[in-house]
């Protein structure tokens, strides 16, 4: 079953870690940028590294306590990734940081639906949430659920969030991501943005937001998080959505 | 057609009760002295949308009111559209995969009570649960296209069927609840539902001595063709 998000979402993979970096993080971030060579850096108040590559979907934010690679679309982290999870285990090297505080894959897929925004919020009563009619009691004519969900799955923590939305809405999901201007020169979009904002924005969708996530760890541990952590939340995408439509679950793995 | 300026313009008209434009029209209106007595043409091109499959109408009138004579063609493109309050068929097949889902269990649930003399009551709930489900299709069967859920009814109306006039007693078997749970484990997982499962659900049906058809009655056919 293909559900053609793979160029609709949003990820992002950060590790969090001690603050008491002292100078070790201007010198870090200054040997990654010998070594990726981005299109421009742009440094924040709060000791905040950004790496830029426009057009090209993809940041890598170093700061004083997180390391955040980020790309519009998975099929560009699919592209990326063996090369954020370097960057960020050399650069943890450099700030001399092996324990970790945290370790998160997150997930923003708006799963293309052909069907109306309200038919999408209908088919929430019946699979995620009770049927229609014993809502009753509570109010008639029940519409646009939101459903949060936390739970584990192979080893890690889940926080995942569910909602039908119209394209409106997810234009504005999309420009309210964290850190979405940071993917075009300032004051411009790129044309490769502007087409994955419409693009993704063509049809109402399923959203999907999937917080993936070990609250331990070690520098040595980010290869494998990352790459199982793509794995369960396309897992956990394909499972939602079977479920939205009432198919079976083990019919779409 | 000439091949003079071609004269592009958007205007709104009204057809078949919905929105129309002239997204394209070519050609030249009749124009004086240069083409006299040649007539001239006119092709105009609507694309209006309308709740009907892709069709194209196409007709040409002479206007011979005016000198030269000018054929005016024109060519409408019925383009198909689905209206706002008319369901899709992912909506509708995720919504009978689901209700049929509870009508498995329903019919599942009748094992323990198959003994009772009160069985009856009983095949009430499955019974009704598969009325919902009927309405729920006839509200919104818009066509009669597999994708609009019209094998799906077909089915229902089968297995409803086999409730009435008795049918309730096959019931007490636990072979005909295994059969139709089995109908009811495709209603619930398939993507589509084809003419041809309804046509072998039928035999089925029968083959377990059901009577999926008992609604339909045939009424002795007077010779004035009336039936009485």
């Amino acid at each position: 079953m293909s559900l053609n998000y793979e160029n609709q979402s949003l990820v992002f993979f950060a590790v969090d870690y001690r603050t008491d970096l002292g100078l070790r993080l201007p010198a870090a971030a200054n040997d990654l940028y010998n070594l990726v060579k981005p299109d421009d850096v742009r440094f924040h108040v709060g000791l905040n590294y950004t790496f830029q590559w426009f057009g090209k979907k993809k940041i890598f934010v170093v700061s004083h306590n997180r390391i955040t690679s980020q790309t519009i679309g998975v099929a560009t982290w699919k592209q990326e990734s063996d090369n954020f999870i370097s960057m960020t285990t050399s650069t943890l090297k450099k700030l001399e940081v092996t324990e970790l505080k945290r370790i998160g894959f997150k997930l923003i897929a708006f799963v293309p639906q052909t069907m109306s925004h309200a038919e999408l919020s209908d088919l929430f009563f019946g699979s995620f949430l009770a049927p229609m009619d014993e809502w009753d009691g509570v109010c008639q004519k029940p519409n646009d659920p939101f459903l949060q969900l936390g739970g584990e799955r192979n080893g890690m923590k889940f926080l995942a969030s569910l909602t039908a939305q119209t394209q409106d809405q997810i234009r504005s999901s999309i420009q309210a991501s964290q850190n979405f201007d940071h993917f075009s020169k300032p004051q411009q979009i790129e044309p490769s943005i502007l087409e994955f904002v419409v693009q993704a924005s063509n049809n109402p969708c399923l959203m999907l937001d999937i917080d993936l996530f070990r609250e331990d760890g070690t520098i040595d541990d980010v290869g494998q998080f990352g790459k199982q952590a793509l794995k369960n939340a396309e897992e956990i995408v394909r499972s939602c959505v079977a479920k939205l439509q009432s198919k079976e679950i083990a019919d779409v793995r | 057609m000439s091949g003079e300026s071609s004269a592009n313009s958007m205007m709104q008209a009204t057809s078949l009760g919905a929105a129309a434009s002239i997204r394209h029209a070519i050609g030249t209106p009749a124009t004086p002295a240069k083409r006299l007595g040649t007539p001239s043409a006119v092709e105009i091109e609507f694309n209006i949308e309308a709740p009907v499959a892709n069709t194209t109408v196409e007709f040409t009138k002479l206007i011979d009111t005016q000198f030269p004579q000018t054929a005016v063609k024109i060519r409408a493109n019925l383009v198909g559209f689905r209206p706002i309050d008319q369901s899709s068929p992912q909506f509708l097949a995720s919504r009978r995969r689901e209700r049929c889902r509870r009508i498995a269990a329903a019919i599942a649930g009748l094992a323990k009570n198959s003994e009772r003399d009160d069985f009856f009551i009983w095949t009430q709930r499955p019974l009704l649960e598969i009325k919902k489900l009927i309405h729920f299709f006839d509200e919104r069967e818009q066509f009669a296209e597999s994708e609009y859920e019209g094998n799906s009814c077909e089915v229902l109306r089968q297995l409803r069927d086999t409730f009435l006039s008795g049918g309730w007693e096959q019931y007490r078997k636990k072979s005909v609840r295994d059969a139709v749970s089995l109908i009811l484990k495709h209603l619930s997982t398939a993507d589509q539902v084809t003419a041809e499962f309804a046509d072998e659900t039928m035999d089925r049906l029968m083959d377990l001595d059901l009577n999926p058809v008992t609604s339909f009655s045939i009424q002795p056919i007077k010779e004035d063709g009336e039936e009485e």
